[in-house]
């Protein structure tokens, strides 16, 4: 919704005026390693994958600890799927089929705690197309086109890739839900950065469709992706996961379409 | 048996004689030169009773005396005292008309050094002059109210390019701002760089910290009032002044000369047509303006009738090209009626409509939305001022309020990706009756006690939801129009006590009960023109502030500098907080997103100020703290709010440099604000994410900044006064920290970094004012 950018888009206006930044150092607090727990089924055929990693601290290089050693299962239909170790902190699926309208749980037991989570495969949304529309500094934003279905909440996960690879530095994921815009034909404006789009590579975008529990979750991990308190944003919080026993992540079964073009 | 009655009729003629008549003189205070009315001018009988009052906000006074003679000394900031020897044998009416002070500065006045901090009653009381409103630099050059109530002890502000300010640790939407009594909602132009109030207009500004005379109320932590010029009613006059970003007029004089006057002022920023020189497509398209109108017209219709009617209008826009704009503004409408009714009794009866609202409108191609949101009241406020005599003022009166809400009505086209949606219109009628007292009970000490009722009723038509913990909607019940769904009724008592110790120096203690049914929706740490205002309701419970304050107030050398020291302590009830991920906007069930809880504020203030001389200024210091214990929030245990500043430092000093110069400066100085950072990271589908612990355990950096100004008088006649003033906002351009973000270092992707944004550096400018 356009309403929270006003502020945004204000300051912006005067930020190009005036403002200006600079790298500052910050003394952060270090908490308690957290498990990080990640999980896709989507209606490909699998394997599917479960991802479980832990925390670090803010000043530590990126490199993020595997959990190895946990036993990861998922049950659906009454059968369940034990997963396997395929590489550090990797556990994938053998047979698991991802259906629409099916509810798959997750149970994981990793370091003596146990964690659980269900999440249910909505409906498939077809993404049609995706066009182009001319954004500031002539920057190119890309645009999904989709008809939402009427009468059923709906809840969608956009994830841009050029030439195969995400966009950098988070960029390319967005939510959208169709709380304001049920039955509507969507044409849906995807705002990314003018360094990801170039013309002649390949932009391919995915329309996941989600639950309405990993929906929210995506929702609030974006709105802290910005990465710090700044104006127009709500303090920041750990996304509500809905894994429970206390790990960070999420675990979703969703649909996906995707769409590719090449940029113009 | 005649002897007999001779002697009772002596006995009762002498009692009689000893209940001593007492006889009223009443009237009011203008100024001499312009018929402007005086605010708190001090009219006194001199003698050993020493008996006074202060002109109430028309300029009206009346004092009930034993007969007698007296010689009557009024006095008033910037004016000659005027004297009258009055023999008090009977009712008397006399206006008083005060000469200015005079301009020249080789002029020998001599005019009383005031020690109104010490006499008055009520503790956290702040008056500031028009004329260090016009001495304090503010950025792009223009005088701004809110900006300098910024710079006194206890008042926070919100940081650059905020809107907000902050008293005693609450919230930004827990201040009352009057304008002639009209409610502003927004009182900041474009997030807060340029005030709604045009300086040039303005007439008298107290804001009260907390501790408001019964007849106020509605807000917990301040009032702010501000009461404009009538407009003078003997001469036209026009001023005025031209800036780099902004200009403004002013223009008044008679209707029917010292019977009737009219104001018109004006302000225009054209900051617009600086961004179309940008090369930027994005900023040349750009619409960025707002302007404010301010009308007023009065006329005296007899000695004991005057009526005003004046009206308000402001409104900002911004957009780019056509493909978005939002435009949101105030209007005001009041109509007064002042009514003598007898040498004791003062009436003015007020009828006020105000509307705040909001309108975006976005066009892209097929995504076209356009929405309106806004506030709509219509009051009736009658309040009666009696002057029993024996130092006893009674304040009493009610006022009743329709209050509309219209949270929003979207509207789409056929191609939208967005449904039409129009939120219900929320209805209230606020009504509040008070009463007051303040006693001059001995020459040393003063008792001010008041209680407010006020009983407010949510009313259909509408539906109205009930929720779960998970926010869920368990319940809908529709109410028709004008039946009563929920009504709260808060008894607000108000005392404060001063102690004169000697004549410059004295003790107040107070304690108020305030609440506030009017809450401001924001879950962004900035506010936004677009955040929601939504009244009590089923759901939502009147907010409760009760406060206790104690202070001792000192002044040296002669009144020459005052010096005071605060200590307040502030229990918060019912304070609202947001569920994580809240959707507040367009939800019918928007109420479903709050949590709630209790505050509490405490802080010692500190203030020292110099009035008279060629130097003057003042220091104020706040050590503070505001905390929060929400449901559901940081584990159920207390936080520190965002706008808790430990340490707030504001120096101001003024100087006039011969007969042309006169150079401002101020200085302030305060710790972060509290904010939530993160304490680890980790890694979502090839994404850095950041992990968070307590809820604003960090602290922004320290904020410092300082400002200098420099006025040249031009050429300065009977009929034109013109003066320029230079400005640098921000004078040793700090890059003070606007927000921080955290993110990947681009350099070394394997590391994440804080950056810091700032918004302003030097801002220099340019103004030129004129009078004539």
């Amino acid at each position: 919704m356009p309403l929270y950018k006003t502020k945004y888009l204000i300051s912006l206006v005067l930020f190009t005026v005036y403002g200006c930044k600079k790298v500052i150092d910050v003394k952060l607090h270090n908490a308690a390693t957290q498990i990080v727990i990640t999980g896709d089924i989507d209606n490909r055929p699998g394997p599917y994958k479960v991802s479980i990693s832990k925390t670090i601290d803010f000043s530590s290089e990126n490199v993020f600890p595997p959990v190895s050693g946990a036993i990861v299962k998922i049950k659906a239909n009454g059968i369940t799927d034990s997963l396997t170790e395929t590489s550090p902190g990797i556990y994938s699926t053998h047979f698991l089929r991802g259906r629409p309208g099916t509810t798959y749980s997750l149970f994981v037991l990793a370091e003596g705690k146990e964690y659980t989570a269900t999440s249910t495969m909505p409906q498939p949304v077809q993404l049609d197309s995706i066009d182009f529309r001319s954004g500031r500094k002539n920057t190119l934003y890309a645009v999904a086109n989709f008809q939402d279905p009427e009468g059923v909440p709906n809840y969608y996960q956009f994830i841009e890739y050029v030439n195969g690879n995400k966009f950098r530095n988070g960029r390319g994921n967005s939510v959208f839900d169709d709380r304001l815009s049920d039955g509507r034909y969507i044409n849906r404006l995807l705002y990314d950065d003018s360094s990801d789009i170039k013309t002649g590579a390949i932009l391919t975008v995915q329309m996941n469709c989600v639950d309405k529990e990993v929906y929210s979750y995506l929702s609030e991990l974006l709105q802290i992706s910005g990465g710090g308190e700044g104006f127009s944003s709500p303090t920041p919080a750990n996304p509500t996961s809905n894994i429970s026993g206390g790990a960070l992540g999420y675990f979703s079964a969703h649909t996906i379409s995707t769409r590719s073009v090449i940029i113009p | 048996m005649k002897q007999g009655l001779f002697i009772i009729i002596t006995l009762l003629g002498a009692l009689l004689s000893s209940a001593q008549q007492k006889h009223t003189i009443s009237g009011t205070i203008t100024d001499q030169q312009t018929g402007e009315t005086l605010i708190g001018a001090t009219i006194r009988l001199l003698g050993n009773s020493g008996i006074g009052v202060l002109s109430n906000s028309y300029g009206f006074y009346s004092i009930t005396a034993p007969e007698n003679k007296y010689t009557m000394v009024v006095s008033f900031s910037g004016h000659k005292s005027d004297t009258l020897e009055i023999t008090l044998n009977k009712d008397i009416t006399h206006q008083f008309g005060l000469e200015p002070a005079g301009a020249q500065l080789n002029e020998v006045v001599v005019v009383a050094r005031r020690n109104d901090n010490i006499t008055r009653t009520l503790p956290g009381v702040q008056k500031i002059s028009i004329e260090e409103i016009k001495n304090v630099p503010v950025i792009f050059g223009e005088q701004d109210i809110l900006k300098t109530i910024q710079l006194l002890p206890g008042i926070k502000s919100g940081g650059d390019g905020s809107t907000g300010f902050f008293v005693r640790g609450g919230g930004a939407d827990q201040n009352l701002i009057l304008l002639d009594e009209a409610t502003v909602y927004n009182a900041s132009h474009l997030l807060g760089f340029f005030s709604t109030f045009n300086s040039d207009a303005i007439k008298d500004v107290t804001v009260y910290k907390g501790d408001m005379p019964a007849q106020y109320g509605g807000r917990l932590s301040s009032l702010l009032d501000v009461k404009m010029n009538d407009g003078n009613n003997k001469n036209y006059r026009v001023s005025g002044g031209v800036g780099l970003i902004a200009s403004r007029i002013n223009v008044e004089g008679p209707i029917v000369k010292n019977k009737g006057s009219f104001m018109i002022s004006a302000r225009r920023t054209y900051a617009d047509l600086f961004l179309k020189l940008s090369k930027d497509s994005t900023i040349n398209r750009s619409i960025l303006y707002f302007y404010d109108i301010n009308a007023k017209a009065n006329y005296q219709l007899n000695e004991r009738n005057k009526v005003f009617l004046s009206a308000y209008f402001g409104s900002d826009k911004l957009g780019f090209s056509n493909q978005f704009g939002i435009r949101w503004g105030n209007a005001t409408t009041t109509l007064r009626w002042n009514h003598i009714f007898t040498s004791k009794l003062f009436s003015n009866t007020s009828l006020i409509y105000s509307d705040y609202s909001y309108n975006i409108s976005i066009n892209q191609t097929t995504n076209n939305l356009s929405i309106v949101s806004k506030i709509k009241d219509l009051t009736l406020k009658e309040d009666l001022q009696y002057y029993a005599g024996n130092n006893n003022k009674i304040n009493f009166g009610f006022n009743l309020t329709k209050h509309t809400f219209t949270p929003g009505e979207f509207l789409t086209s056929k191609t939208s990706s967005y449904n039409s949606l129009i939120l219900q219109d929320k209805y209230a009628l606020d009504g509040v009756a008070y009463v007051s007292n303040e006693w001059e009970a001995s020459d040393k000490i003063k008792l001010n006690t008041g209680l407010r009722l006020s009983s407010f009723n949510i009313t259909g038509p509408g539906d109205f939801y009930s929720y779960n913990s998970k926010g869920e909607t368990t319940d809908t019940m529709a109410y028709s129009s004008g039946k009563i769904v929920k009504s709260y009724l808060n008894l607000q008592p108000r005392f404060a006590a001063t102690y004169q110790l000697n004549k410059l120096s004295s003790i107040k203690i107070s304690y108020s009960r305030n609440i506030q049914n009017l809450h401001l929706l924001s879950n962004s740490t900035g506010s936004n023109p677009t955040d929601l205002w939504i009244p009590s309701s089923n759901n939502v419970k009147p907010e409760i502030a009760d406060q206790v304050s104690a202070g001792y107030y000192r002044n040296i050398n002669n009144n020459k500098y005052e010096f005071s020291t605060e200590l307040y302590y502030k229990l918060l009830q019912n304070q609202i907080d947001y569920k994580n991920g809240a959707i507040l906007v367009a939800n019918e069930t928007v109420e479903s997103q709050l949590v709630y809880g209790k505050g509490r504020a405490y802080g010692l203030e500190a203030y020292a100020k110099k009035k008279y001389g060629s130097l003057t200024g003042w220091i104020s210091y706040t050590l503070s703290r505001t905390e929060r214990h929400i449901e559901g929030v940081n584990n159920n245990l207390w936080y520190p709010a965002t706008q808790d500043q430990t340490h707030s430092l504001s120096i101001v000093v003024v100087y006039k440099l011969g007969k042309k110069w006169t150079l401002g400066s101020d200085f302030v100085f305060n710790t972060g604000n509290a904010v939530t950072w993160p304490s680890g990271k980790y890694n979502i589908d090839g994404n850095t994410a950041f992990y968070y612990t307590e809820r604003n355990s960090y602290r922004m950096p320290a904020y410092h900044r300082m400002d200098v100004s420099a006025t040249l008088q031009g050429k300065k006649t009977e009929k034109f006064d013109g003066s320029w003033t230079f400005s640098i906002y921000n004078a040793y351009g700090r890059q003070n920290p606007y927000f921080i973000q955290f993110q990947n270092d681009p350099a070394n992707p394997q590391r994440t970094q804080a950056i810091q944004y700032s918004l302003f550096r030097w801002v220099p400018s340019v103004t030129y004012n004129f009078k004539f």
